[in-house]
């Protein structure tokens, strides 16, 4: 743990895909420069297994930390670590990007640039997910959207700027509301740590004595309620949750294949993930204080995103909206403050990164021969391609939440979770009848998933095949790959849960006490 | 039961349930490249029945342990933090009611893959079939083995989705698309309400979702291990809190909502009232597939799954199961009546033969549900057969009223049916108690219902009655609607010659199938009675107040009410009633429904039974109006029609919802969005307002410059006072 | 006779800056423009010398002559300032064919 190599791992992660970057653009051809986009994905991931070998899953806590001054007038440090909460994120991420570089591998317009602000992207995502400092993460947070920007705005569909102009300015606006408590949080510190002075650091800011401030009764307990929210809006932004989702259509229908993946797959948790890390730890008495408000809102978009998801005649604009259901189930896990529900609002993030991927990736296997994306004109497309619907099937029911792919552990864990709340010492147990009617609502929207899941197959799927498939070209080895790693993988999470619970576990147990001492409280 | 026997079942149990998983997971990799059809289709049906021959050895097994003892075996699968469990299980709960039944499912399945090989020759994607009928095998056999409501939702899911596939196997047409669709999504409403019982139980019970055993089954320490100990110890603790005695007479109100929350996955499961219509459109699959939805595997996902939540189920959750079932068992068997589609008549069949089992269950004779759920199980597989026999040998023409006279052409086919038929009516030798398995489950059924009936007099006043009156009568109707659907395809001159000159008997691999359910048609009630009474009767959960309720002991409840069926001579009545009244093809009832019933009541009777036609006029007529009610009621008020004014109770809700989507759709953009876009708009307008401002011409900068510098200039000389005092 | 005061020198240089003033935003063509600029130059320097000679250098310490050198910077300065503009209008010109300044717009927000 302690030599040299172990500590800079998380650096390296961090950096190698900027040093990729930088050499994509220099390299003599496209090709090149896709085989190094492909290197650098390929080598960040065998550095996060070196990661995931080096992890002590019983210890928990962060690890691999490393840090170092940074700018001292503001005390910002450069501090990164790892602890149960990131590392299933990072593998996800790390994992994702080496599938989305193949899949842009028929992206022909400025292949070079396209590769290489993918590559910068992918710093600014592992960025997030790495560092510990709040200023650096609120950088991070931030670079990881400029690349976005030009990915969708340079390289998208027909209405490219309007998107990328869309999701800039959206994500920018949950960004203030972040800087805002960020700022808040740096000059109340001092109170509780005179001896430090002001600090971005996100550990020292959740332990004893600074977190007692921000709590009932602390001196800053109206701040808390303020900060709450805002840090709140500004993840449910990325995430998206309604009211706040509607960049999230735009933006995917317009992006191309791969950008969707990646936005679906990954840049969505950073959403959920931040909650985690922010939101909750900082203010748990906030969240109790206003958790009804926060599961309705879930429950809300679980519901309302599913029906919007079945009006769509455009099919990436269903996918996307069943990403705002799916990622509904995350807020309602998160809110209900049980550990079923947590663990199951972050099982949902991590196969809501596997199957909501596949299923842009299989939207857009189509759309790169049909060039269109109406449903209706659609249909028989098992029987053309009988390997690929197999993928699809597996792909779109694990977004369905079957039993046995991974769709499924998150949504019974969250829903099961919301139950939970009202067992005694839970934040519903004063409140059953509220409980009840948050489970039974988000329990009946697994028939509008259902619903929109199915008729979308049937109407793509079945049928027989129509006469203008036949200049259709085959399905490459190459999409085969992608749809097939996507797919084991949704099985292998859908049948061994616990793969990922084996890391969050010990970090998830400290997180609940946390949580669970403001609900001793009251 | 020393632990090697122990072991064995459990093996045999586990290996039984895996084996169609394996076969099916091999098919589905490498079935159409490597293996070919004829390896697929023989190496899964030999699978099958490798795995019925494992389920046979347990039940010997069982059958020969001195005091077998229920057997739990559990593997962690969800960590569930935070809770007194740890985990959500898989896991196998082996009892007498597990043994029994995967021997009835492996067994129909085997009959049902064999028969497969002959029907489903010539289909492009043999293969694919075989893979989906064994995983479909896989996922029933998963709900039959499981321990916990854990393992049961999980594979009552993988059911609903091998139906989708299996009902949906021709998709190319857009009937199976449909039917296949709603199948699913119907069950899904039925599984949001399993859902949600399982979350009520789950956090009232600590995570505690271990199925109740049958009884007699765990010693008593053990007993808190399950559901109904743990639910026992929260009552209890409830009650002190609450400072009410809480018991299973006397309930908290979340017992009854999961108890019924938890029978609603079985409504959509097993196709009762109102999430029924599903069922009939499934007819729409490869006949096998109806075979074996309708007898072993999905429908009696249900029955099954209220089986097992029996003893947790209160007296208000009692009341709504029989009620239930009562409502889909009179309501299915009028639609019978009046269906032409052979295939469609078995549908409906079905559905009302559901419903004496739920309705059974609901009425407290637990044990003669489960028997003529394995009954009805072989009767109705073979039924099937011979309907895909026939339309087979009919070139895939399905209606009724273009066959005639195919029994001189399928007489094989033709001895099945009578014996199914003869099997559903419950047919008995008048004055005695011996009869076919039939005859056994419904008459137990109803001497439960009777019972049933008497004891909820006080509550229901009258209507108590309907309890044990639906089931008679509907016991009349089963066998009239079977004589007219047999005598319709078997009896009377061919009514379509072309149809009839190319009919032919089916291959071997098809009629070997259907030879043996019909054996076990005969065999099953003399056969299992003997060891039934060892295997579920006495291991029936003890409920208390069931017991009173029932006030019969259990294993007199047969002898006691054979009085019911009217001395076994009522099936004889309508059995020739029926084939007789048919055997002219539609004619004469074609004649009932169309003209006055008098005359036509009157040219019938003359012909042939003058004596009875009364009886006629109250049967024959007042059913096919009830039937044309009901199926009305089915198609407009409760499947509803798209176009009419009441668009239904499914399709309306459904049409409703795609509205409000469509409309939330149209909210979202206008409004959600159009304020985004507003403030980004107003942001613009204020730009383009100053803008004016900028003409871009020097002149005009200058201009604007001086005069501001005029401005400040007089402004500061006129308000500040300059000190004038010099240095 | 009266006395020449600081009055006299501050009322010449608002008349020659009014003038400069009134130069710059009649005149259309630029040359005219940069004479009206040179003007309002001249009126600052002509304060500089005039407030250096009666307010600001009669310390005890002797005349001093910061007024007369900011008055020779200004000369320098508009020099340069001259030479920049002609090469401006030259520009200018070479775009738009003219040195009429109403031509150009293009800092039109």
């Amino acid at each position: 743990m302690d030599s040299p190599f172990y500590t800079s791992v998380l650096n390296w992660m961090i950096f190698v895909p900027s040093i990729a970057a930088l050499l994509c653009l220099i390299v003599p051809s496209p090709q090149a420069a896709r085989y190094t986009a492909l290197l650098g994905a390929v080598v960040t991931l065998l550095l996060s297994i070196v990661l995931l070998i080096g992890y002590d899953f019983n210890a928990g806590g962060v690890q691999f930390l490393s840090q170092t001054g940074w700018i001292d007038a503001i005390n910002v440090e450069y501090r990164t670590g790892v602890d149960g909460l990131s590392l299933p994120l990072v593998l996800l991420t790390t994992g994702l990007s080496v599938l989305i570089v193949l899949a842009g591998w028929r992206i022909d317009k400025a292949v070079k640039a396209y590769n290489a602000l993918y590559m910068f992207l992918l710093t600014g995502m592992l960025g997030v997910f790495l560092s510990l400092d709040m200023f650096l993460f609120y950088m991070f947070f931030e670079v990881s959207l400029l690349p976005m920007y030009f990915l969708i705005g340079v390289w998208g569909g027909p209405r490219k700027e309007y998107a990328a102009i869309k999701f800039f300015l959206y994500t920018l606006l949950g960004s203030i509301c972040l800087l805002i408590v960020m700022l808040g949080l740096y000059f109340y510190t001092p109170q509780a740590t005179n001896a430090t002075g002001n600090t971005w650091d996100m550990i020292a800011l959740k332990s004893q004595p600074v977190s007692e401030l921000f709590r009932q009764g602390g001196p800053y307990w109206t701040f808390a309620q303020w900060a709450f929210w805002l840090t709140l809006v500004a993840f449910m932004i990325k995430l998206p949750a309604v009211p706040f989702h509607t960049w999230l259509p735009d933006a995917h229908v317009e992006a191309p294949t791969p950008i969707s993946m990646v936005l679906a797959g990954v840049l969505l948790k950073m959403g959920g993930y931040a909650m985690m890390r922010i939101t909750y730890p900082l203010f748990p008495d906030a969240a109790q204080l206003f958790w009804v408000y926060v599961a309705s809102l879930g429950v809300l978009a679980i519901i309302y995103g599913a029906l919007c998801s079945m009006a769509q005649v455009d099919w990436k604009k269903l996918v996307a909206y069943s990403s705002v259901s799916h990622m509904g189930y995350v807020m309602l896990g998160l809110a209900v403050l049980t550990e079923v529900g947590f663990s199951g609002a972050y099982f949902q993030m991590i196969a809501h990164g596997i199957s909501s991927a596949m299923m842009f990736f299989l939207v857009g296997v189509v759309y790169d021969r049909a060039h269109h994306r109406d449903l209706n004109r659609f249909g028989g497309l098992w029987l053309k391609w009988p390997g690929y619907g197999g993928w699809a099937m597996v792909g779109f029911f694990a977004g369905m939440g079957l039993p046995g792919l991974c769709g499924f552990i998150g949504e019974i864990m969250v829903l099961l979770g919301t139950f939970k709340a009202a067992a005694p010492g839970g934040v519903g147990a004063n409140n059953v009848a509220t409980v009840y009617t948050l489970g039974i609502l988000a329990a009946s929207a697994v028939v509008l998933t259902a619903g929109y899941i199915l008729w979308m197959f049937q109407r793509v799927y079945m049928g027989s095949p129509k006469d203008e498939y036949k200049d259709y070209a085959p399905v490459m080895g190459r999409e085969y790959f992608i749809m097939a790693t996507l797919g084991i993988a949704a099985f292998v999470f859908g049948i061994v849960p616990w793969l990922v619970f084996a890391i969050t576990d010990t970090t998830f147990s400290s997180l609940m006490q946390l949580l669970r001492q403001g609900l001793a409280m009251q | 039961m020393t632990p090697q026997t122990q072991e064995l079942i459990r093996n045999c149990l586990v290996g039984a349930t895996l084996l169609p998983l394996l076969s099916s997971a091999v098919l589905i990799l490498i079935g159409k490249r490597w293996l070919g059809r004829c390896v697929s289709s023989w190496g899964a049906t030999l699978a099958m029945g490798a795995s019925m021959a494992m389920a046979i050895i347990a039940l010997a097994a069982w059958m020969r342990a001195i005091h077998p003892q229920p057997i739990l075996w559990q593997k962690n699968w969800i960590p569930i933090p935070g809770n007194d469990t740890g985990w959500l299980h898989l896991g196998l709960l082996a009892d007498s009611l597990t043994v029994v039944l995967m021997v009835m499912v492996s067994g129909i399945s085997f009959l049902v893959h064999l028969y497969s090989i002959g029907y489903m020759k010539g289909d492009d994607r043999f293969e694919r079939f075989f893979a989906y009928l064994s995983l479909f095998t896989f996922s029933m056999l998963g709900i039959v083995t499981a321990a916990g409501l854990t393992q049961l939702f999980v594979m009552w899911e993988l059911v609903g989705l091998t139906s989708y596939l299996l009902i949906g196997f021709w998709h190319e047409r857009r009937g199976p698309q449909l039917a296949s669709k709603k199948a699913w999504v119907m069950n899904r409403i039925g599984d949001a309400g399993f859902i949600i019982g399982f979350g009520i139980l789950f956090f009232k019970l600590s995570g505690n979702v271990l199925l109740p055993a049958a009884q007699g089954a765990l010693s008593s320490s053990d007993s808190l291990v399950t559901m109904f100990g743990a639910i026992e110890q929260v009552l209890a603790t409830e009650s002190d809190a609450v400072g009410v005695t809480y018991s299973f007479t006397n309930p908290p109100l979340w017992l009854t909502a999961a108890g019924i929350a938890l029978f609603f996955g079985a409504i959509g499961k097993s196709a009762q009232f109102p999430l029924h219509t599903w069922l009939p459109d499934a007819m729409e699959g490869p006949t096998p597939v109806s075979s074996i939805v309708h007898s072993a595997t999905m429908v009696a996902a249900g029955v099954y799954l209220t089986a097992r939540i029996y003893p947790i189920l209160t007296p208000g959750a009692h009341l709504f199961v029989a009620t239930i079932g009562l409502i889909t068992l009179v309501m299915a068997a009028a639609m019978a009546m009046v269906m032409t589609d052979i295939k469609r008549v078995l549908a409906y069949s079905t559905l009302s033969q559901l419903g004496y089992m739920i309705l059974a269950l609901g009425a407290g004779a637990y044990s003669f549900a489960l028997f003529h759920l394995v009954t009805h199980a072989f009767f109705k597989c073979c039924l099937f057969q011979c309907s895909g026999s026939i339309i087979n040998a009919a070139h895939h023409e399905q209606d009724m009223r273009q066959y005639g006279g195919l029994g001189r052409k399928l007489p094989i086919t033709t001895f099945c049916y009578f014996v199914c038929t003869l099997a559903i009516a419950g047919a008995s030798i008048p004055w005695t108690v011996w009869g076919i398995s039939g005859f056994y489950s419904k008459d137990g059924i109803i001497a439960g219902t009777v019972n049933y009936g008497h004891a909820m007099h006080e509550m229901l006043g009258i209507w108590a009655h309907l309890f044990w009156l639906g089931p008679t009568v509907v016991a009349y109707v089963t066998v009239f609607y079977m004589a007219r659907s047999f005598s319709l395809t078997f009896l009377g001159k061919p009514r379509n010659q072309d149809l009839y000159a190319h009919a032919h008997e089916a291959p071997w691999t098809m009629l070997l199938p259907q030879l043996c359910l019909a054996a076990m048609a005969v065999l099953t009630a003399p056969f299992i009675l003997g060891f039934w009474k060892d295997l579920i009767v006495i291991s029936e959960p003890q409920v208390a107040w069931m017991q009173t309720a029932a006030n019969l002991e259990h294993g007199h409840a047969m002898e006691a009410t054979h009085g019911y069926l009217l001395h076994g001579l009522a099936w004889i009545i309508m059995l020739v009633l029926g084939i007789v009244m048919y055997l002219p093809g539609m004619a004469v009832s074609s004649h009932i429904v169309k003209i006055p019933p008098i005359n036509l009541l009157y040219k019938w009777a003359h012909n042939k039974f003058y004596f009875d036609g009364l009886y006629d006029i109250f049967t024959v007529n007042l059913f096919k109006f009830i039937a044309l009610i009901a199926g009305t009621f089915d198609k407009y008020i409760v499947d509803g029609q798209i176009g009419t004014i009441w668009p239904g109770l499914v399709n309306g809700p459904a049409l409703l919802i795609k509205k409000i989507a469509n409309g939330i759709g149209l909210f979202d953009n206008k409004v959600v969005d159009g304020m985004v876009n507003g403030a980004a708009n107003a942001a613009q307008s204020g730009g383009q307002l100053l803008r004016n401002a900028q003409p871009g011409r020097v002149r005009v900068y200058v201009l604007l410059l001086f005069t501001a510098a005029a401005l400040i200039a007089f402004v500061v000389l006129t308000t500040v006072t300059v000190n004038a005092s010099q240095p | 006779m009266f006395q020449i005061g600081a009055t006299h020198f501050v009322l010449v240089s608002i008349i020659v800056f009014a003038a400069g003033v009134a130069t710059v935003l009649t005149k259309r063509n630029a040359i005219g423009i940069l004479i009206g600029v040179e003007l309002i130059i001249n009126a600052a320097a002509i304060n500089l010398v005039a407030f250096n000679r009666y307010v600001w250098g009669q310390g005890e310490a002797g005349p001093a002559l910061d007024g007369q050198m900011f008055a020779i910077f200004v000369i320098v300065v508009a020099a340069a300032e001259a030479a920049i503009a002609l090469a401006v209008f030259l520009n200018f010109y070479n775009n738009f064919s003219s040195i009429d300044v109403e031509r150009a717009d293009e800092l039109k927000g």
